[in-house]
């Protein structure tokens, strides 16, 4: 009996346990609506997860995947090869954007594929987006010349908007980049990452997975006057240890989900 | 969408036409009080369902809670819920031990993330249960799919409205008042 009350109690107590959130954290939607996410209801990095990302009301921004097709021209797309997600096959760097034009996600939207243009910068112009530069071709095995990439980004005048952040882990992409852009770096290892704010100074922050630091790491970064992005952040557990770091961005894959945390 | 009313009607069809009578000699439980749970597009649902027989038909009627975000992020995520379904095939001793037929659903679902989610769904699927002839306790399985509407204002008072399809896979212990 005695055993029974004490469980009582403790669900009572756990019950009333609210986590307490950061609310400075702002939340990000990966790949807009969250990566291979089921509750996403539209396909990765598309122009209708986008837009419904953005429509929620604390939803800050997105993060979005840029690669550059065989002319020079950006789209929005996360995975090497279009096989994996869309009707099309081969990787979009060696593919004419005029092909690329016609590429339609495999999901029952058959959302088209999004270059990356006036028209969508317009879309997001008040939020905070992060562009992930994909500077790697798995179909040549080559690097991709980063003054294409920074041509390309010039000539789209992403420079001239106030909340995008570039996001790479290629050092001469960093060092191109961050005169003209916020540039995050991006690792898996925090003793680099804190290596690079260091090496380069006009570096904005560090892009880490939410494995791969912890609280008191945020604020070392944060305390060197730069910023911290977490993704890979789906679990509600995953989601509340990620607030509780108290970095600056939080990349979610369940958007829903960080955004119900957000709301306690 | 002619093919997908093209199934609704021939669903519709299974609802009213019978090959046999195979109900009227069973002993159907008068109502059963369900514990489920059920894995949906949005979330893993649990809670409780109430079932009664009117001469042919189940109805019942549920409530559930999205766990993830009710518990794990601490935001009440309910789901009410009601469906019909014709126990076609009916086995065992007084045709109790297990129960099969078609099922049509409807959900409602609310959830509060800053913006005010309303989600709705229509489900076409199967519904079950099986257990001993003599036991009040079965086992309840209900699948489903169908679409799915999310309605929600953003902050400048636009509706959004976003359409997809929604599954449900439930399973659930069902304790059986004949």
């Amino acid at each position: 009996m005695r055993y029974i009350n004490f469980l009582v109690f403790a669900m009572c107590l756990y019950s009333c346990t609210k986590t307490v959130i950061d609310k400075k954290t702002n939340i990000i939607g990966h790949a807009a609506m969250g990566l291979n996410s089921s509750s996403s209801i539209y396909a990765d990095n598309s122009l209708e997860a986008i837009q419904l990302a953005l429509s929620f009301t604390k939803c800050k921004g997105v993060e979005l995947d840029v690669q550059m097709d065989n002319l020079g021209q950006l789209w929005l797309y996360h995975e090497e090869n279009l096989s994996a997600k869309t009707n099309a096959d081969g990787c979009i760097n060696t593919i004419d954007p005029d092909v690329l034009s016609t590429v339609c996600y495999k999901t029952i939207h058959h959302e088209k594929l999004v270059k990356l243009d006036h028209h969508v910068l317009e879309k997001l112009k008040d939020k905070t987006v992060f562009f992930d530069l994909r500077h790697f071709n798995p179909c040549t095995n080559s690097i991709i010349e980063s003054t294409k990439i920074k041509n390309a980004l010039l000539a789209l005048e992403v420079d001239s908007l106030e909340h995008v952040i570039i996001i790479t882990s290629n050092y001469e992409l960093l060092e191109i980049l961050s005169d003209q852009f916020k540039v995050f770096y991006s690792t898996d290892n925090y003793a680099q990452g804190l290596q690079i704010m260091f090496d380069y100074p006009k570096c904005g922050g560090l892009v880490i997975r939410n494995i791969s630091i912890t609280a008191d790491e945020v604020h070392a970064i944060q305390a060197l006057n730069k910023q911290v992005a977490i993704f890979e952040v789906r679990s509600p557990k995953g989601t509340k240890i990620a607030f509780n770091k108290a970095p600056d961005y939080l990349i979610t894959d369940e958007l829903r989900t960080a955004l119900a945390i957000a709301h306690q | 969408m002619i093919r997908f009313i093209f199934f609704f009607l021939l669903f519709l069809n299974s609802l009213t036409s019978f090959s046999q009578d195979v109900i009227h000699t069973a002993i159907l439980p008068n109502s059963m009080f369900i514990a489920s749970a059920s894995l949906q597009r949005m979330d893993i649902f649990s809670g409780f369902t109430y079932q009664k027989n009117f001469n042919r038909i189940d109805v019942g009627t549920s409530f559930n809670v999205g766990l993830r975000s009710s518990f794990g992020a601490q935001q009440l995520y309910s789901q009410f819920g009601s469906y019909l379904s014709i126990p076609l095939i009916q086995q065992g001793a007084k045709k109790r031990d297990f129960s099969f037929g078609p099922m049509i659903g409807a959900h409602a679902s609310f959830l509060n993330i800053g913006s005010k989610l309303r989600q709705y769904d229509i489900l076409l699927g199967y519904s079950m249960y099986c257990g001993k002839t003599k036991g009040n306790l079965k086992f309840f399985h209900q699948a489903g799919l169908g679409p799915f509407a999310e309605y929600f204002r953003t902050s400048t008072n636009t509706l959004v409205q976003s359409y997809a399809w929604n599954y449900h896979l439930t399973i659930g212990l069902a304790y059986a008042i004949y």
